[in-house]
């Protein structure tokens, strides 16, 4: 469904991704964990065409996302959860649900967003910064499934959500993929990671270091430790 | 007395055609970090284009049309041309648009010639009003200016364009990979606020001179008011434009236009200095 090969992306001088590959299967949840800094959301702003690649090739579908403008990535499928939510705090709640779509709203689409996250349908009118953090990151995702994506990328979901809401989050995540959706998650809370993705990418100076199953990385202690920094 | 409010009411009805034109500038430069110095000469271009309007049609009506539509096209073709090759840095946008600036100064000197022009008013007639006989072509022009700036922030609000502007002016990023052409609103935005300014010369040719120095003078008075207003704020910015405009009227009626034009610096300096993020800011969003 989406892969990367060799992947290169410098930002100015510095070379942050040396040769990424990576691959998500149709359905698929994965994982892309790592130390702060090691290229994880820059993986990912190259993916939606944010971050320009200097070399190497990134395939949705078998489409060479290269051909295709940033704004058109989205339409090819892929949901995009900006480390930090994105809201726009001067559009409102609806205006952030739609904000992808080309024409009018999809009512039927907003009836299945707010099945997943029904406190936002009380919130429609209020503006983006008036949402509590857990209700924007809610919001992120809705706008996301907005636009029917058959793979959602998620940069860090649960960062400085309250402890009640990661659950429900994670929960909301899990729905999504039982649905078809394919996740590529990239996650500081390992925990939260393991438990929701099936496989796991680790990052290390801007290339994937370990691809396998998060069962057989929990019974690999010293790879942990090295990457991720982390005792079990 | 009389000559207080005539000059008051001429503040006022001046400071909505300002507020259109400011607008403009305010878009652009809240959107594209453009600082554009051409914008006094984007209105100057629409009252030129008013004019030959008239001279061609016969019509000065039709210019309500053509002109912010040829504005809009124009104002489309610069952003392609002269803003996307800089990439909206602001510093480089200066000369850019300066230079651009000189460009349609000199155009316009040469197709149209130096002298000075005037257009009639297409409403010749006058009411009495508190003891004083007043244009009724001001009046309507006020209240295009007022139609026009309700339409714009209802446009800002009610429209997918309008709603993927105010997305892009806050995080162009997170847009794009929303799915909003941004490259497009760049240019569309761009297109619209010469398109202010062309309706702004439009509205104004009847009442001021036509020249190709005529947006000189305007282009300071709508950074003042861009400035006032808080730097990217749209309402902000059209209530200083009409509130410069009518202190300017009001002390004109008493003192030197210099002496208005020094008390309308005077106010930016202090609101520079007292409330530097301007005097809407937490009134209007």
């Amino acid at each position: 469904m989406l892969s990367l090969r060799d992947v290169h992306v410098h930002i100015g001088k510095l070379h942050i991704l040396q040769g990424v590959n990576l691959e998500v299967k149709p359905g698929e949840s994965a994982a892309l964990l790592g130390r702060n800094g090691v290229g994880k959301t820059t993986t990912l702003r190259a993916i939606m065409g944010l971050a320009p690649r200097s070399r190497g090739a990134i395939e949705f579908e078998s489409i060479d996302l290269a051909s295709c403008p940033a704004h058109e990535v989205p339409r090819k499928g892929i949901g995009y959860v900006p480390q930090g939510r994105g809201i726009f705090p001067n559009l409102t709640v609806l205006e952030n649900l739609n904000i992808g779509l080309p024409g009018q709203r999809d009512s039927e689409r907003e009836d299945y967003v707010f099945a997943c996250f029904p406190r936002l349908k009380e919130r429609l009118k209020q503006s983006g910064n008036t949402l509590s953090g857990g209700e924007q990151q809610m919001l992120a995702i809705a706008r996301c499934l907005m636009m029917r994506p058959k793979l959602i990328i998620l940069d860090e979901p649960t960062e400085g959500i309250m402890p009640k809401l990661v659950s429900q989050i994670r929960r909301e995540i899990h729905r999504i993929n039982q649905t078809g959706v394919s996740v590529l998650l990239v996650e500081q809370n390992v925990e939260t990671a393991l438990k929701l993705c099936p496989r796991v990418f680790l990052m290390e100076k801007g290339t994937i270091v370990y691809s396998g199953a998060s069962h057989e990385l929990k019974s690999q202690p010293e790879i942990v430790h090295r990457y991720l920094g982390l005792t079990q | 007395m009389d000559t207080l409010l005539l000059l008051a009411m001429n503040g006022l009805i001046w400071g909505l055609i300002i507020a259109l034109i400011a607008l403009g500038l305010s878009i652009i430069f809240g959107l594209l970090d453009i600082i554009n110095i051409a914008h006094g000469d984007f209105f100057m271009v629409g009252t030129v284009l008013a004019w030959f309007t008239l001279e061609l049609t016969g019509n000065f009506w039709v210019a309500f049309l053509a002109v912010p539509l040829i504005g809009f096209i124009l104002g489309a073709l610069i952003q392609r041309a002269v803003i996307q090759p800089i990439h909206n840095v602001a510093a480089l946008s200066i000369v850019a648009t300066f230079g651009l600036s000189l460009i349609l100064q000199e155009g316009v000197r040469i197709t149209f010639g130096t002298t000075p022009r005037r257009i009639l008013p297409p409403i010749q007639s006058t009411f009495h009003m508190f003891g004083i006989d007043y244009e009724i072509y001001r009046l309507f022009a006020a209240l295009v200016s007022l139609l026009a700036l309700a339409g714009f922030f209802i446009f800002l609000h009610r429209t997918k364009l309008g709603t993927w502007m105010r997305a892009v002016r806050h995080d162009r990023e997170t847009a794009i990979a929303m799915g909003v052409p941004a490259q497009r609103v760049y240019v569309l935005t761009f297109g619209i606020g010469f398109a202010l300014a062309a309706l702004g010369g439009v509205v104004a040719a009847p009442i001021t001179t036509v020249e190709f120095r005529t947006g000189v003078d305007i282009l300071p008075f709508c950074f003042m008011a861009v400035i006032i207003g808080g730097l990217g704020n749209l309402p902000g910015t059209a209530a200083a434009a009409v509130l410069l405009a009518f202190l300017e009227g009001i002390i004109q009626s008493f003192a030197d236009p210099t002496v208005a034009r020094i008390s309308s610096l005077v106010l930016m300096s202090a609101v520079l200095l007292v409330r530097p993020q301007g005097l809407f800011k937490g009134l209007t969003k």
